[in-house]
């Protein structure tokens, strides 16, 4: 079996087990950035290329309804450090740094749609000024947003020619600092390491149901049964969607025109 | 080899303990003399259990101890500008502290006043001498990652204020009281007055300075303090190196009245890190590493333990031959100015909401 065919069997197996329904037909298009579902005759297009698809304002177009995979909303850190905030562990957030630096490969508007919505989603709060800089084509941004709670969030964002993504979140609080970086390391956490003559492999398996499947793609079918679960939130996501694209947009223009831009309305 | 005969004036601030173990270690000096005009200071000197006489002031010092070369001025930034001149009175060298004054109109006259009267001068950025950041320099000097086209840097610590209560006085730290911006119930004076560092080292190793800069400040983490906590920093250099820089005091502390073990609230207190993103990659570097762990101490905290700070070898050497060949230092006022002239920018953009242009 290869990997497009596990997943198929994968996302087949979930919307069994979790009473979902008869998935009628099921395609990638550039596999795997978009997934395609029919469950009683309404199909999702679930979507990760953010720089490609826009928001389906106008509801169902030849039957078909847009979704932006927000995937990092079901990967655990992401949740366990959302919880943190939620339930007072750590307290009253006045910054966050983030550093969400990729391989030359990656989309600079997906990465900044990412970091973006789980800066919100965590801090559980809007993004309401951007100012930003970046280099000449627009690879590599630095940036400073500002929230409707006054929490000033630090963006070191963009593309280099490296193997693995250098990934940070840190917020700091009244009380206490949260992190997915462990305190005094400068790389990624895995669970497994295995130490070889010229090369060290790590395994980041996370999931047993889906175990074999990639991390991102883990999250992204975790994101899609969990919106068939809660009774399809289509008109929040994608109206939270439409609100990213803008600050993605305050990004670019403060960029262009150094200065601070308030991002139109929420 | 003759030794320098060196003193330390005011002992308030907060690198001094670090001056008592350079002191009495680097052969090359003559510890001879300290001045303090404050009571609880000169008890907690006395406590070291240093055999080194104690004056109650600069002046009496110098008069008492006419073989002193040298001073550390070592006082709250709001008197460094007096004692500079008290020790150029004397004909005393300085090793001034990272901050000499936010005043420009101060610091030019300072520069003046040196140079006037042949006093070698050198700005205590003990980073120029720290193993990690010499191997950065190179490393980008070696065109290692390609062109750098942003230098990203942290120098994050806790707050010193309660060990060091004029570093929470605006007058004392900032040199005057300015709010941070309209309608702001804080006032300048707090971690960016404290981290001039990493303001320092973008200029040193991309060999460059500011075109402009941009800050904003967030609300403070610790409610009792009048000063600013929290910021972030971005900018470009001349030659268009993009930067972000985060000076902020975002590590809580135990609020003990005399730094040491249990003082930390976070694991690690301060950190002066790097992330540099180049053409053909990136370089992440932690200028303190490598570290132990431990918990246990007074309050059974998990904490991060530094191994070694050799930076003061090198600085002190760097003095001792400035002094004795009679040259000045690489890390003078001439070239520290600019660096304090961004610090101040950046207070400005904090205040108008806008990137400052140099």
């Amino acid at each position: 079996m290869n990997y497009k065919e596990m997943m198929v069997s994968k996302i087949k197996e979930l919307f069994v087990k979790y009473d979902i329904g008869n998935i009628e037909a099921l395609s990638f298009k550039n596999f795997p950035n978009n997934i395609l579902i029919t469950v009683a005759g309404k199909t999702y297009d679930f979507f990760s290329d953010f720089s490609v698809n826009k928001y389906d304002e106008k509801g169902c177009q030849n039957n078909k309804i847009n979704i932006p995979i927000l995937c990092w909303r079901h990967e655990r850190k992401y949740i366990e450090m959302k919880n943190a905030l939620k339930n007072g562990t750590v307290k009253n957030p006045v910054g966050m740094r983030v550093k969400s630096i990729h391989n030359n490969n990656v989309n600079m508007k997906d990465i900044l749609l990412k970091e973006i919505d789980i800066a919100e989603w965590i801090l559980d709060d809007c993004i309401i000024s951007a100012y930003a800089n970046a280099n000449n084509d627009n690879s590599y941004f630095n940036v400073i947003l500002s929230t409707k709670k006054n929490i000033k969030i630090s963006l070191e964002i963009g593309k280099a020619q490296i193997k693995e993504a250098i990934i940070l979140h840190e917020i700091i609080a009244e009380k206490g600092i949260l992190s997915d970086i462990p305190v005094d390391t400068q790389i990624n956490h895995y669970p497994i390491y295995v130490f070889q003559d010229n090369f060290v492999e790590t395994y980041n398996d996370i999931d047993f149901e889906l175990y074999g499947m990639q991390y991102k793609d883990v999250a992204k079918l975790r994101f899609i049964l969990c919106f068939y679960q809660n009774n399809f939130a289509e008109k929040e996501i994608n109206k939270t969607y439409k609100r990213h694209c803008l600050v993605i947009d305050s990004i670019f223009q403060s960029e262009q025109n150094n200065k601070k831009v308030y991002i139109e309305s929420n | 080899m003759k030794k320098l005969n060196i003193a330390i004036s005011s002992l308030t601030h907060a690198h001094v303990r670090k001056y008592y173990q350079t002191l009495t270690e680097n052969t090359r000096l003559n510890w001879v003399a300290v001045s303090c005009s404050d009571k609880e200071v000169k008890e907690n000197f006395l406590h070291f259990g240093h055999d080194i006489p104690c004056f109650d002031s600069l002046e009496e010092m110098l008069e008492k101890h006419k073989e002193i070369e040298a001073v550390i001025v070592a006082s709250e930034n709001k008197k460094h500008f007096g004692e500079f001149k008290t020790c150029i009175e004397y004909g005393k060298h300085i090793l001034s502290m990272k901050i000499p004054t936010f005043d420009m109109t101060e610091y030019d006259e300072l520069i003046t006043l040196v140079d006037k009267n042949n006093i070698i001068c050198q700005v205590e950025l003990e980073l120029h001498y720290n193993p990690c950041i010499r191997r950065v320099k190179e490393l980008i000097a070696n065109n290692i990652i390609g062109d750098i086209i942003s230098f990203n840097a942290t120098n994050i610590t806790l707050s010193p204020v309660w060990a060091f209560p004029w570093q929470g006085v605006p007058e004392l730290s900032y040199g005057e009281k300015v709010v941070l911006k309209k309608g702001n119930p804080r006032f300048r004076g707090g971690a960016l007055s404290d981290h001039p560092h990493i303001f320092d080292l973008v200029r040193w190793i991309s060999n460059d300075d500011y075109n402009y800069i941009y800050s904003e400040v967030c609300n403070n983490i610790r409610k009792d303090i009048e000063v600013e906590d929290c910021l972030f920093v971005t900018g470009k250099m001349k030659k268009g190196l993009a930067f972000m820089l985060d000076p902020s005091w975002s590590r809580m502390e135990e609020r003990i009245k005399r730094p040491g073990p249990g003082w930390e609230v976070f694991p690690k207190r301060m950190e002066v890190n790097f992330t540099i993103i180049g053409t053909n990659g990136l370089i992440q570097a932690d200028a303190f590493g490598p570290n132990i762990y431990h918990s246990g101490g007074p309050n059974n905290r998990y904490t991060v333990q530094y191994t070694y700070f050799d930076e003061w070898v090198g600085l002190m050497d760097e003095f001792y031959d400035a002094v004795k060949r009679h040259v000045q230092p690489k890390i003078n006022l001439k070239w520290h100015r600019c660096t304090i002239e961004a610090m101040n920018k950046c207070y400005e953009s904090i205040a108008l909401e806008k990137p400052v242009y140099f």
